[in-house]
């Protein structure tokens, strides 16, 4: 393998242009796995380009691309209408790997534990410093375009919204996510918004789940059928154990734990 | 290559590297900081945490470019500092480590989290601890230490304090994968892909050509014989597989290579032609056995008469691996005409010989070497990687390295017996036992191993801790082509325990009765135990039933346990140790136990100060002497045996063995009836001969230790060499006296001794040193051998001298829909006999719970077809801090009744052993229908909720 540290956005898109690797935290690349790569490969270390900033700026909470989980995980700038990011993102791994994985690379990865936070935040991927923004819903079903560079991920603020995350695991720390769920409520649009990984390949938004909770109070029996809609919806995708039984299980449990929450 | 230059604790370096260089190959490997371990390449177990800018990250997944330009803290650079040097008080007067080999990735993890706030409460140094894992202990003394150190709070006092783990937190004990010869090549194993297959052919050459490839060998190269393992019942295990292939724990080829990369390549360009076969993996449908054993008292058809209730039930353990924090390692090289070995093991004598076989060498040619081992339970007593190494270094008259991946650790190598038992006890309606009628299998894997010693165990304990008039038991080991299995912590009892401990608890259940009262009345009473106490206590403890959350289940149980330690087994145990006092004065106390975190090596040296009455703690050494001579005469003598001494010996050595080991090969092939006819008559006559034979063999070789068998292990460690350190205390202090009452010319009776020598009580002015009484020592042995062979009444292997009995209780709560297990409560009440070193004795306990909950509810192997589906430690679910049993109550019995020292118990397997009943009977209670498995997965558990 070859590496390179580029400065500057321009040199980063013209080494990824050319096949290059973008390497963030590293999480991802166990050395096992690194030794299998080919010598000609090129890793692209992002640590130098300017995308370490967290800011709340212009209505956006920006996040840049490099920035770990933990620094999201404990920063004071999430407020609870973000709580389902910052849960999602103290939820991988331990502290170590929290510590190095990076939010663009957690993104930009098809089974990326902050997808379903990111979808129920309305968030949006910004690429290759801003020549192109697009909804999390796009990255997560599409990918990141060959060549290009997550460079930022925005959510919009809203100071009435309120969400939450769960992961089930089989340990609670260094837990591989079995399933995730995560739930949104403003005040604009009352019915919560509600996402799930874990049964489809990819993280998805339950709409007959959030469709019963749509328009009425979110009583307890609301509460259960939505639960319920929501473990049934998803089409099942998973080739490695636990069941298909117990995943859809987790999710009808994931809703109604969150519910609970959001609401109180 | 790239250039690469960090400040490593404070001084710049710079190096060059490749690109897939990771951040602890470049502090271990290059720059031979040896505080950052590797444990996974995952970032999982954080044994290789190290602060980069002052945040801790796991260097197994950072490049070492990564860290370009960086500063980089390691454990090495921050034990000067004064936070992380109070920590380490706390930790070692706590005995917070055992095997230490993860203690300075927590020591970087720790002084981090104090370094940010301070005081820290135990749940959020859990939460700050949970990017590193232990093992051993159960992390309850670990987070202790660290919530001490943040409030400020002087450590403990620790009057000996093991000085071990001063080194092991510090990152400067050297385990086997941190010697590193210079110049060193890669080796690497080719596995066999196929669980049962012929191996037609074995084309090297693509594997040859790829360039620093020094080495590709098959059994073709092998020198001598073609065969590994324990070689105790049976030589049927190949080195390296040439024909016939039988798991995929099977090796065909050898590799070793200039860099890791290429041996990879190698390894990957070797492809075997192999014809399938029909592949055994359920051990139930395997109709080879391996080894059988019988236990029969009175007869079951009146016992079952008698009952009320028959209750049957069939339970079943799955195979599980040891998830030791250091894998599986050795460095090999060559010392003039001699292959040096330095591996992990706990019988460096059974590898020395085993390597010797395959090689073709006088074993005086083959020196094996034991650092400090990263954990064993079990595994490191049967020889394993070391063959593989020693026909590399022998191949290429160069060093080698050869360490498995985590994730061939977990997929290859050896595995605790899986179990199976078919149980019918006959009840009375006020729970009497009246009979148990037991079929037990395990799966032994593809040979014999060690197997025929783990279903003797099977067999004897199969009752647990109760009496039955009446019992019937068949314990069978089964060849399959499954993983090879192995010693591992429990040894047979935590399988047993399961499940007796399962059918015991339906029969309560069934008849509505009290678990506790049921047990208790049906205990075993002979030998005397306090089993009875410890029920009593631990339902106190356990008080009222805690409430249960909204929408969690909660449930009770216990697990009582008899399980044995100091076992013979009709061979013979023996533990010679040896203490001196060398020219520099200074006391030392010698055995032949390696180091594999138990405690036993500071055990041994606390007993031995008691014992002489002095304040200071000998210094303990692993005895070459005792490793490279059985027979005792160059640990006596400073001399070497000479040939025909060596030859007596041995031949005296398999005068014992041979028989035994016909005998337990011919066990495994008749009927139970015909077996215990047999043994009946044929017993008798061979425990004469046997105990003759030994006899001759203790007057000639009284410091001799039989060749062929493991060294002292286990839980029976302290028993069998403390009280071998208290007899050669006794005659150390004799010898010390008598040889002082002459160069102060008094009479003995007025010497004593103290801290620097012998003085005269009347004057105590008048004194030797140490010094001037060197050189001094004193030879302790103490040997088992019950009864010979076989119990001439059953069939059975004879038992162990004394047991370690204990129960346990615990409240948990579980979710119906998730499967979640919480453990709200945990109670350990053992007869510990005595507890001489208190901290290691809760450490073993609480250690050993961890393992035992990881065991049921976290780890699964998720074995299939022959294969382990699991990758490495991210899948395979060892407990982290946030998912151990927290707040664990131990409560030691001590009656004094062991056989140890001061009649100290055996403790260190009991945890683990009972813990795997307890959890199981509490899932009953809350789901109402019984486990008949474990490990049993959250998946599993909702299914009895649905």
């Amino acid at each position: 393998m070859r590496y390179t540290r580029p400065s500057t956005l321009a040199e980063t898109l013209a080494d990824l242009g050319q096949g290059g690797m973008a390497l963030g935290g590293g999480t991802l690349l166990l050395p096992r796995d690194a030794a299998d790569v080919g010598a000609e490969q090129l890793l692209v270390d992002l640590q130098a380009l300017p995308l370490h900033d967290l800011i709340v700026d212009g209505g956006f909470l920006s996040i840049g691309a490099m920035v770990t989980l933990a620094r999201i995980a404990a920063s004071p700038l999430i407020s609870p209408a973000w709580k389902a990011l910052a849960q999602a993102a103290h939820a991988v791994g331990n502290p170590n790997v929290r510590r190095a994985a990076t939010i663009g690379g957690n993104v930009a990865w098809p089974g990326g534990d902050l997808h379903a936070a990111l979808l129920v935040l309305d968030a949006s991927v910004v690429c290759d410093g801003g020549a192109c923004e697009l909804p999390i819903r796009n990255i997560i079903e599409g990918g990141v375009r060959g060549g290009a560079l997550v460079t930022s991920i925005r959510l919009p603020q809203d100071d009435t919204r309120h969400s939450a995350y769960v992961k089930f695991a089989w340990r609670a720390a260094s837990g591989k996510t079995i399933v995730a769920v995560a739930a949104s409520t403003t005040a604009k649009n009352g019915a919560p918004r509600l996402a799930a990984a874990g049964v489809a390949a990819r993280a998805m938004r339950l709409p007959d789940a959030e469709a019963l909770l749509a328009g009425g109070p979110v009583t307890p029996e609301a509460v259960e059928d939505a639960a319920r809609a929501a473990g049934a919806e998803l089409p099942f995708e998973m080739a490695k154990p636990p069941g298909e039984k117990y995943r859809r299980r987790l999710v009808a449990e994931g809703v109604r734990r969150l519910l609970a929450a959001v609401r109180s | 290559m790239n250039n690469v230059r960090i400040a490593w604790n404070g001084h710049e370096v710079e190096r060059e590297v490749r690109t897939e260089t990771t951040l602890q190959q470049l502090l271990h490997d290059e720059l031979d900081d040896i505080s950052v371990k590797a444990g996974c390449g995952e970032g999982v177990c954080g044994s290789c945490t190290v602060l980069l800018d002052n945040e801790p990250v796991a260097s197994c997944i950072r490049l070492a470019l990564q860290a370009a330009g960086r500063a980089v803290t390691t454990a090495a650079g921050l034990v000067e500092l004064p936070d992380a040097a109070a920590l380490i008080e706390h930790l070692v007067a706590r005995e917070a480590f055992q095997c230490g080999y993860c203690a300075p990735g927590f020591l970087v993890s720790a002084v981090h989290a104090l370094n940010k706030r301070r005081p820290l409460s135990a749940d959020e140094v859990r939460i700050a601890l949970s990017g590193n894992i232990c093992r051993c202990t159960g992390y309850q003394q670990i987070v202790d230490a660290v919530v001490a150190a943040s409030s400020g709070e002087p450590p403990p006092p620790a009057i000996h304090a093991r000085q071990d783990l001063f080194a092991k937190i510090r990152g400067e004990a050297r385990y086997a994968t941190d010697v590193r010869p210079a110049d060193v090549l890669f080796g690497r194993i080719v596995w066999s892909d196929q669980s049962s297959a012929i191996l037609c052919g074995l084309d090297t050459s693509a594997a040859s050509a790829v360039p620093g490839v020094v080495a590709v060998l098959t059994a073709a190269d092998i020198p001598g014989v073609n065969i590994t393992g324990m070689q105790l019942f049976g030589s049927d295990h190949p080195l390296l597989c040439d024909e016939r292939v039988r798991s995929t724990g099977d090796a065909i080829a050898v590799v070793a290579a200039t860099s890791a990369a290429a041996a990879r390549e190698a390894v990957r360009r070797l492809r075997p032609t192999t014809a399938p076969l029909a592949a055994v993996h359920d051990f139930d449908s395997a109709g080879d056995i391996c080894s059988q054993f019988v236990k029969v008292r009175g007869d079951i058809a009146i016992g079952f008469a008698a009952a009320d209730e028959v209750i049957e039930d069939t339970y079943e353990m799955t195979a599980g691996d040891h998830a030791c924090m250091e894998r599986e390692a050795g460095f090999g090289w060559i010392e003039g005409d001699t292959i040096v070995l330095s591996v992990t093991t706990l019988t460096p004598h059974l590898v020395r010989g085993a390597v010797a076989r395959v090689l073709d060498l006088p074993e005086s040619r083959v020196r094996v070497e034991t650092p400090r081992m990263g954990g064993s339970f079990g595994k490191y007593l049967m020889p394993g990687l070391e063959g593989y190494l020693a026909l590399l270094v022998y191949a290429t008259r160069r060093p080698v390295r050869l360490v498995l991946d985590r994730d061939e650790s977990i997929a290859r190598s050896t595995k605790r017996h899986a179990f199976r038992a078919r149980y019918r006890l006959g009840v009375k309606r006020d729970g009497t036992f009246t009979a148990l009628d037991a079929e037990i299998l395990a799966d032994a894997g593809p040979y014999v191993g060690l197997t025929p010693t783990v279903v003797a165990v099977l067999a004897d304990e199969a009752a647990g801790a109760y009496d039955f008039p009446h019992l019937s038991v068949r314990a069978r080991g089964v060849l399959t082509n499954n993983l090879l299995a192995t010693a591992m912590r429990g040894f047979g009892s935590q399988q047993v325990a399961f499940g007796i401990e399962s059918i015991v608890e339906k029969a309560a259940r069934t008849l509505e009765l009290d678990p506790a009262e049921v047990r208790r009345r049906n205990f075993c009473r002979n030998p005397e135990n306090a089993l009875a106490e410890s029920v009593d206590e631990v339902v106190r403890r356990l008080g009222a039933r805690p409430a249960a959350a909204p929408g969690w289940l909660t449930g009770r149980g216990i697990g009582s346990i008899k399980a044995k330690y100091g076992y013979p087994y009709g061979l013979v145990d023996s533990t010679v140790v040896r203490l001196s006092v060398d020219d520099s004065g200074e006391l030392m106390v010698e055995a032949d136990i390696a180091d594999s975190g138990t405690g036993i090596i500071a055990a041994l040296p606390r007993l031995a100060a008691v014992h002489l009455g002095v304040q200071h703690l000998p210094r303990y050494l692993t005895s070459s002497a005792l490793l490279d001579d059985p027979s005792g005469i160059l640990l006596t003598r400073g001399i070497p045996p000479c040939t025909t001494s060596r030859w007596i010996f041995r031949t005296l050595e398999k005068m014992v063995i041979v028989p035994t080991a016909l005998a337990l090969s011919l066990a495994a092939h008749l009927r139970p009836r015909m077996l215990s006819f047999l043994l009946r008559v044929v017993a008798r006559p061979t425990d004469v001969y046997n105990a003759f034979v030994a006899t001759i063999k203790e007057r000639l070789f009284p410091a001799g230790v039989d060749s062929y068998l493991p060294r002292t292990s286990a839980s029976r460690g302290l028993a069998m060499a403390g009280r071998a350190v208290c007899s050669a205390a006794e005659r150390f202090r004799a010898a010390a006296i008598s040889r002082a009452a002459v160069a102060l010319d008094v009479p003995e009776s007025r010497l004593a001794i103290t801290n620097d020598g012998v003085y005269d009580t009347s004057a105590p002015h008048r004194r030797v040193s140490w010094k001037q009484l060197a050189p001094l020592a004193a030879i302790g042995r103490v040997a088992l051998r019950q009864g010979g062979l076989f119990e001439p009444a059953t069939g059975n292997q004879s038992g162990p001298v004394d047991h370690m009995f204990a129960t346990h209780g615990c409240d948990l709560a579980i979710h119906p829909e998730t499967g979640e297990v919480r453990i709200l409560r945990y109670v350990a009440c053992q007869d510990v006999g005595r507890a001489l070193d208190p901290e290691t004795v809760r450490g073993q306990i609480v250690g050993g719970v961890a393992m035992g909950v990881s065991q049921t509810l976290y780890e699964h192997l998720g074995q299939a077809g022959g294969k382990v589906n699991v990758v490495g430690l991210h899948e395979y679910h060892v407990v982290t801090t946030l998912d151990a049993p927290w707040g664990l109550e131990v409560i030691n019995l001590e009656t004094g009744s062991g056989f140890g020292p001061s009649g100290a118990k055996g403790v260190g397997e009991a945890g683990c052993v009972a813990a795997p009943p307890t959890l199981a009977n509490a899932l009953y209670d809350a789901l109402g229908r019984q486990m008949t498995h474990i490990s049993v997965s959250p998946e599993e558990l909702t299914e009895f909720t649905h």
